[in-house]
């Protein structure tokens, strides 16, 4: 059936229809409709959770914790400053090896206080042992929502699924939300293998030594290497199920691009507009989404960049005393390969400032026109 | 008990920390320097109670519903509940903690209540045996004279009351109707005197009761009351002038009289002469009838011992209250302060009844009312606040903390409603 709804609604039907069984939340703009649609339906007997009013997104996180370790399939919703808040608790999720499903509304950190989209809240939280995955549309959202749970609870790892603040959370879209019944055949009920039950007790979260500790990282490691391949698979069934997929990258256009221009989220869909229209001008331009931010699909980056002569990186985000986040790991990620390409990483539309299809027209330009970054990262449209 | 649980590698480790053995292994009451015990402590009532009630006792019995029970503890520390109830001060709801949350327990009435249910359900006590070698003659029928008389039968010995009105009952027999009905009265005091003792009437000491009389005796109680009783005891005869009996036990016994005119006694209501013993008002002044109550439980007790060949020791000083089934108690009496009130909601006492009695519904609902201080009630939050699950119920006795995995926390002793736990040093 499709609805013309908001992003944020996208992941309150994604949760229904994922049968969510617990939601402990807090709310902050602007995430709010998520969870307060939630809260209505659960109110409404249209979905059978339990809905928990906390105090903040630390107890939320908390409350997910609880939930998750007696064997629910738990949800909550944040964004900026809630997701800074509930920091460790992120860490505690992950190494409890909890597969609670979040969604983080992309929102500017401050002061300056600010309520607009901005990617720096959830890429700060990237050491977490979250995954986290950053939606173009709508359409994502809810289809992320139901694959989230899904690889979550096949590889005991939390998932964070993200979309940007007011250009996706409040933008209405046309969605179309699947058939329950396909749902709960693609995504069967939740069985913890280990939970707090007191028919067979167990001590959760002990003080492990260092004798054992480096082994239950280790252990964490290789679930997010596994994590790769479940996503990719859990992303194919999708397709099966729903006739709809979105892989971990998606390339577009690269096949002879000898500038690629790497995106997430909604710029991505700005994006694609642009290559379009630098192509039709005889460029030889493609675009490389990357979709799966953690684990980090080094293979899939690698391979789409193969054959690229420069790679420009849109960030929307900054790590302060380095650079653009996605730029950073990219960088990174081709430090060892054959081909190593020059690759400006451009710092845009921070605090909700506008990235449109000029901003990005410019960023290819720019690139056209150098060999080589002259900066460890290019400020774009900054008032100087 | 258990073995240690190794890892060789990254494999053999559960996916996530958890523990695999139990955690009994762990034993961390090696943690402990200060450890908690169940400890008694004396709630004001009890401590104020002349008569000397377990009142705690006998409320929490009442929360319960098991009036029955409650009506048995009573009697067995005081066998004139309906009197008492009607007509002692109640200094008990004076002391009582609750006063400061809602309003005293209306202790009193809930005594009037028991009074009541005993003698409408016809409860009887069960006839006790004279066993015991030792006859004892108790001069007075007064509160403390029957009290005594009440407790001595009950402990196997032979009792002669001697009364020089022509019922028993002395100053009690003079208040009026409306504050002390007749039947209540009469009810009691037959109650007493069913177990079976030898009532003497119309035997005034010094007039047709000679002190001869009474040397026959293995002991012998002076429980003759205040001045006014006294008098009026004289007069009844036809008999004036100065106090009679008094001056008769002066220069035939050597009573010993302060500049109060009262006998002197020691703690264990013994006079100085051998075997003869004094108690109630003659010896304490005039004070309320719950008193005399306690003063002969005292004697009674008192006596035992004597007849039993055992010291006279232990006995409370003569202004405090003696119970003839004590429970260990910690003296420590508890305040208000003490209670932990986040347990408990400001409540009000319900209204006086109509009838006078309680119904069962509101004196089970009053007795709910009481914080029962210091005393466990097995309310069970010790039980459930306990961080390290160390601390089991014993079916429906009590409680036992483990020591082996007790950390001396102190949480059960901070959340006790009732201050009934103290925390120790190692």
């Amino acid at each position: 059936m499709k609805k013309v709804i908001m992003g944020n609604h996208a992941v309150s039907y994604g949760v229904q229809l994922a049968r969510a069984q617990v939601i402990a939340a807090y709310p902050i703009t602007p995430q709010t409709q998520i969870v307060e649609m939630l809260s209505e339906m659960c109110a409404d007997g249209l979905l059978n959770a339990k809905f928990i009013k906390v105090e903040s997104e630390h107890s939320a996180m908390a409350a997910c914790v609880g939930a998750s370790s007696a064997g629910a399939r738990a949800f909550t919703a944040t964004s900026s400053h809630g997701l800074a808040l509930m920091h460790e608790m992120l860490h505690w999720a992950a190494g409890a090896r909890l597969p609670i499903v979040m969604a983080n509304v992309n929102r500017a950190l401050g002061p300056g206080w600010s309520i607009w989209t901005e990617q720096t809240d959830s890429l700060a939280q990237r050491d977490t042992g979250w995954l986290q995955f950053y939606c173009e549309n709508n359409q994502e959202v809810l289809d992320t929502v139901i694959q989230a749970f899904k690889i979550a609870e096949q590889v005991l790892l939390p998932v964070m699924l993200v979309l940007d603040a007011f250009v996706l959370s409040h933008t209405e879209e046309p969605v179309d939300l699947p058939d329950q019944g396909l749902v709960d055949e693609y995504l069967p009920p939740y069985e913890a293998q280990y939970k707090l039950d007191p028919s067979d007790p167990h001590a959760f979260g002990p003080m492990v030594s260092p004798d054992h500790y480096m082994e239950m990282r280790y252990k964490i490691q290789k679930a997010m290497e596994e994590a790769v391949e479940a996503a990719r698979r859990a992303d194919e069934e999708f397709s099966e199920v729903f006739g709809r997929n979105y892989g971990l990258v998606e390339p577009y256009r690269l096949e002879d691009a000898a500038v690629v221009l790497v995106t997430s989220a909604t710029i991505t869909g700005t994006a694609r507009e642009v290559i379009d229209q630098l192509r039709e001008e005889g460029e030889r331009v493609g675009l490389l989404k990357v979709r799966m931010f953690r684990p980090f699909p080094f293979r899939d980056v690698r391979e789409a960049l193969a054959g690229a002569k420069k790679v420009a990186v849109i960030d929307r985000n900054i790590s302060f005393g380095h650079g653009g986040i996605f730029a950073e790991e990219i960088k990174s990620a081709l430090y060892n390969s054959p081909a190593k390409p020059p690759l400006f990483g451009f710092v845009i539309g921070l605090g909700g400032r506008d990235v449109t299809p000029a901003s990005i027209r410019g960023i290819a330009e720019y690139t056209f026109e150098h060999d080589a970054p002259e900066t460890e990262m290019i400020w774009r449209e900054v008032k100087k | 008990m258990t073995e240690e649980i190794t890892f060789e590698t990254e494999a053999d480790m559960p996916p996530l920390p958890m523990s695999l053995g139990t955690t009994l292994v762990n034993k961390t009451g090696s943690w402990r320097y200060i450890r908690p015990l169940y400890v008694d402590k004396t709630s004001p009532c009890n401590h104020a109670c002349p008569a000397g009630e377990d009142i705690v006792e006998q409320i929490g019995l009442m929360a319960e519903g098991r009036f029955e029970e409650a009506w048995r503890r009573l009697m067995e520390e005081n066998p004139l509940p309906g009197v008492c109830g009607r007509i002692c001060p109640h200094v008990c709801e004076r002391e009582c903690n609750r006063k400061e949350m809602g309003g005293a327990i209306a202790i009193h009435l809930l005594e009037q209540f028991l009074a009541h249910y005993g003698a409408s359900h016809e409860i009887s006590l069960p006839k006790p045996e004279a066993r015991r070698q030792g006859r004892v003659a108790i001069v007075g029928a007064g509160a403390c004279g029957l009290s005594a008389a009440y407790f001595l039968v009950r402990l196997g010995y032979r009792v002669t009351l001697f009364e020089a009105q022509d019922e028993p009952g002395g100053r009690m027999c003079l208040v009026r109707g409306n504050r002390l009905p007749k039947e209540v009265l009469k009810h009691e005091i037959a109650q007493i005197t069913a177990l079976g003792m030898e009532v003497r009437t119309g035997m005034l000491l010094g007039a047709n009761l000679a002190l001869k009389d009474l040397e026959g005796f293995d002991a012998v109680l002076l429980a003759l009351g205040h001045t006014r009783s006294r008098k009026t005891a004289i007069e009844a005869v036809g008999l004036t002038g100065p106090d009679v009996e008094l001056e008769f036990l002066k220069s035939g016994w050597g009573l010993k009289l302060d500049e109060k005119g009262l006998a002197v006694t020691d703690e264990a209501a013994c006079t100085g002469r051998e075997g003869v013993f004094a108690a109630g008002e003659m010896v304490l002044g005039a004070g309320p009838v719950s008193r005399a109550v306690g003063s002969g439980k005292r004697t009674a007790l008192a006596i035992d011992k004597y007849l039993k060949g055992v010291p006279l020791e232990g006995f409370p000083p003569l202004d405090g209250n003696i119970q003839a089934k004590p429970r260990k108690v910690d003296p420590t009496v508890v305040h208000f302060k003490d209670i932990n009130t986040a347990y408990f909601e400001w409540l009000e006492p319900p209204p006086k009844p109509e009838t006078g009695i309680f119904g069962e519904e509101t004196a089970k609902m009053e007795a709910e009312r009481c914080f029962s201080c210091g005393t466990c009630n097995l309310c069970d939050t010790c039980f459930i606040f306990c961080p390290d699950v160390a601390i089991s119920r014993v079916d429906h006795r009590g409680y036992e903390v483990n020591y082996d995995y007790c950390k001396g926390c102190g949480v059960c002793a901070e959340e006790c409603p009732r201050h009934a736990i103290s925390m120790e040093r190692e």
